[in-house]
């Protein structure tokens, strides 16, 4: 053994070296999307925490990334809540993808404090997932939301419309957009890995 | 059985609202007027000639019957809570100088271990008088007449036992009885001073002298004969008004007189053994103008804690109209509440128990109309497809994959986008008058999976947008 590798093993060794690949394991829901659960550090929708969603436009599958998980969490019994969204959540197309009525609720807030008042009320009282459509999400409100969503453990998916990731607390960014007639979902940035390349939903 | 009976010697004033030391409450028979209680040093029974000699800044108003029945009642109800059955009375005696007589008895001896016991009981029964302003006078005694008695002698007596009550009822003065002066005055020129003596003499031949309703009314003092009465139930519906003490025009003024309502409510509510559904505010302003907030809970339930937070958010959600100066609260809608089994390793039921207070606190502040749940219609028109009442027996798994967002009116394109080979025809309606005669797409446009439809007659060769594949 020669001293370098020695000095080496004893540089691993010191506590203040933080290593990435020895974290916790993250706590995930199944996304339901076998090839975005690969690039994911814990395998899908990390719990309690703040997940955003960029997306250009509606209609380019924004909602069917999540519906895998609001089927599971509704199949559950446990009440998921979408908040202010853009266009009327269509309930024979949410049966279809696997969503019990009975567990989901919908609410609709003209005003921007109403929607944050309202989602994070909910995520408190324990619902599985909220997913909130809102442009812009400050820093405070971010933390608020996301301290709301630790503590009754629901996923708290942030939609917003645009390019670039500007949520800065969110433990995972997606942007998914829509190329070659396919939805493609590309991780901006998740906590505790790397960003690796684009992948295709299967449809 | 053991009865508590309250006397309430104020009552008269109580039913007035009397503030002023100088106004006194005054009965009236014929010409003869009299003070139907204490006011300062002049004793109840006084005629009014003499106290306006002895004070004659007096002012006399007369009883009102009525008000103090409805107090009497309402306070019966009140307390109602701490036993069962629970009978109110009025008694008033034909007679110059008579008082009348407001006496409430409560069973507690079924209820009285779980309160604790007498000393326990009795101070949360003064706590409850106290803060409805209330002199009262309490007695405990096995029958109904005896505790009466002693109530309205004012001494405080606990007699659980039949023995005890003997023993107390023996040394007593006949005039201690709530009957008509010339028989008390017979009574005491036979010689006859305590009830001892009464209870000794023969039966018949008291029966003869006095009638058998006295003789009666001896018994049930003893408990020797039954002493039937109609038990009092609480309302069928809440109605309860709050009056402030003057105008607020800011919420944070209201919320003493509506947390006080919300509690007399679930007091009411635990009572009748229910849960509510619907209820009504009414914030009175002046010049009898009124406005009313409806709220309608998504379970039914009888926590007042949790009616008031739902009545703040709402007033908060927009200032007052106007200055208010009374309250209202009724029930509108009953219904059984769901009952929460409280188990120890299940705590989903409670979960969602919380979920639902929660929603109903949103649905408060942001409206009703803002809060909803999905639903399913048995209709082959996609716009109605979506409008059911909770019908949980529909199911769209037969029809074709449906667009996860539906636009609420259908939006003309201004051309035609790239559509997708498979359609889908959709003709209904021809019988309610909303005909529609559809061919559906999927398309691209604009970069996005859209749903799209070409009505089939007509001159209209448009392509409406009415869904996006989000």
């Amino acid at each position: 053994m020669d001293s370098r590798a020695e000095k080496l093993q004893q540089l691993l060794r010191d506590a203040r070296l933080w290593r990435g690949d020895r974290q916790a394991p993250l706590r995930a829901w199944p996304t339901g999307y076998g090839a975005l659960d690969a690039l994911l550090p814990g395998g899908g929708w990390p719990c309690g925490n703040l997940s955003e969603i960029v997306y250009a436009q509606c209609g380019v599958g924004e909602l069917r990334l999540a519906t895998p998980l609001l089927a599971r969490l509704t199949q559950q019994q446990r009440p998921v809540a979408l908040i202010a969204p853009p266009y009327l959540p269509y309930a024979p197309a949410l049966q279809q993808q696997g969503l019990n009525l009975q567990h989901t609720h919908i609410i609709d807030a003209a005003q921007e404090p109403d929607a944050l008042w309202a989602a994070e009320e909910l995520l408190r009282a324990g619902a599985g997932a909220v997913l909130l459509w809102q442009e812009r999400l400050d820093l405070h409100t971010q933390r608020r939301l996301q301290l709301a969503a630790e503590q009754g453990d629901g996923v708290l998916l942030a939609y917003r419309r645009g390019q670039q990731s500007a949520h800065g607390t969110a433990a995972l960014s997606l942007r998914i957009a829509r190329v070659a007639q396919r939805a493609q979902v590309e991780v901006l940035k998740c906590r505790g890995a790397r960003p690796a390349q684009p992948c295709l939903l299967a449809s | 059985m053991l009865w508590l009976c309250l006397y309430l010697p104020r009552l008269p004033a109580e039913a007035l609202g009397l503030r002023d030391a100088r106004e006194v409450v005054v009965a009236q028979r014929g010409a003869s007027r009299w003070l139907s209680c204490d006011s300062g040093r002049l004793a109840a029974g006084t005629p009014l000639a003499t106290a306006l000699s002895l004070n004659a800044e007096l002012r006399a108003l007369p009883r009102r019957p009525k008000a103090e029945q409805a107090m009497l009642l309402a306070l019966a109800h009140g307390l109602y809570r701490y036993g069962s059955p629970v009978h109110a009375e009025l008694r008033e005696l034909d007679e110059v100088g008579a008082l009348p007589q407001a006496l409430i008895w409560l069973e507690i001896g079924a209820s009285l271990r779980l309160f604790g016991g007498w000393p326990t009981l009795r101070a949360q029964v003064q706590a409850l008088l106290a803060e409805q302003q209330h002199e009262a006078q309490l007695a405990v005694a096995p029958t109904r007449a005896a505790a009466a008695l002693l109530a309205s002698r004012g001494e405080p007596a606990y007699l659980p036992t039949q023995e005890a009550l003997l023993a107390a009822l023996a040394s007593l003065p006949v005039s201690s009885l709530y009957w008509p002066h010339s028989e008390i005055e017979v009574l005491h020129s036979l010689g006859l001073r305590r009830l001892a003596q009464l209870f000794a003499l023969p039966r018949a031949a008291f029966a003869r002298r006095f009638g058998p309703e006295r003789l009666r009314q001896l018994d049930q003092l003893r408990g020797l004969a039954a002493e039937p009465a109609q038990a009092l139930l609480p309302p069928t519906q809440f109605r309860r008004r709050f009056e402030l003490l003057g105008e607020t025009a800011q919420v944070e003024g209201l919320l003493f007189a509506l947390r006080r309502l919300c509690l007399e409510l679930q007091a009411w509510l635990r009572a009748r053994d229910t849960g509510l559904l619907a209820l009504r505010l009414s914030c009175e302003h002046a010049q009898r103008r009124r406005s009313l907030q409806l709220l309608r809970l998504a379970s039914a339930h009888r926590d007042g804690e949790r009616l008031f937070t739902l009545l703040r958010e709402r007033l908060m959600r927009e200032p007052l109209p106007a200055p208010v100066r009374a309250l209202e609260l009724r029930s509108l809608e009953l219904a059984e509440p769901v009952a929460i089994a409280h188990d120890l390793f299940d705590t989903q039921a409670q979960a969602q128990q919380n979920f639902q207070a929660t929603l109903e606190r949103v649905a408060a502040r942001l409206g009703e109309s803002a809060v909803w749940q999905p639903a399913l219609q048995a209709d082959h028109r996609p716009d109605r497809a979506c409008q059911g009442e909770r019908a949980g027996a529909v199911n769209a798994g037969d029809l074709p994959p449906r667009p996860l967002w539906l636009l609420a009116r259908p939006l003309p394109l201004p051309g035609t986008p790239q559509l997708e080979p498979d359609f889908e025809r959709i003709e209904s309606g021809w019988w309610d008058g909303a005909d529609q005669r559809r061919d559906y797409h999927s398309a691209e446009w604009q970069n996005a999976r859209v749903w799209v439809y070409r009505p089939r007659d007509g001159e209209d060769a448009r392509w409406y947008l009415q869904g996006l594949w989000g």
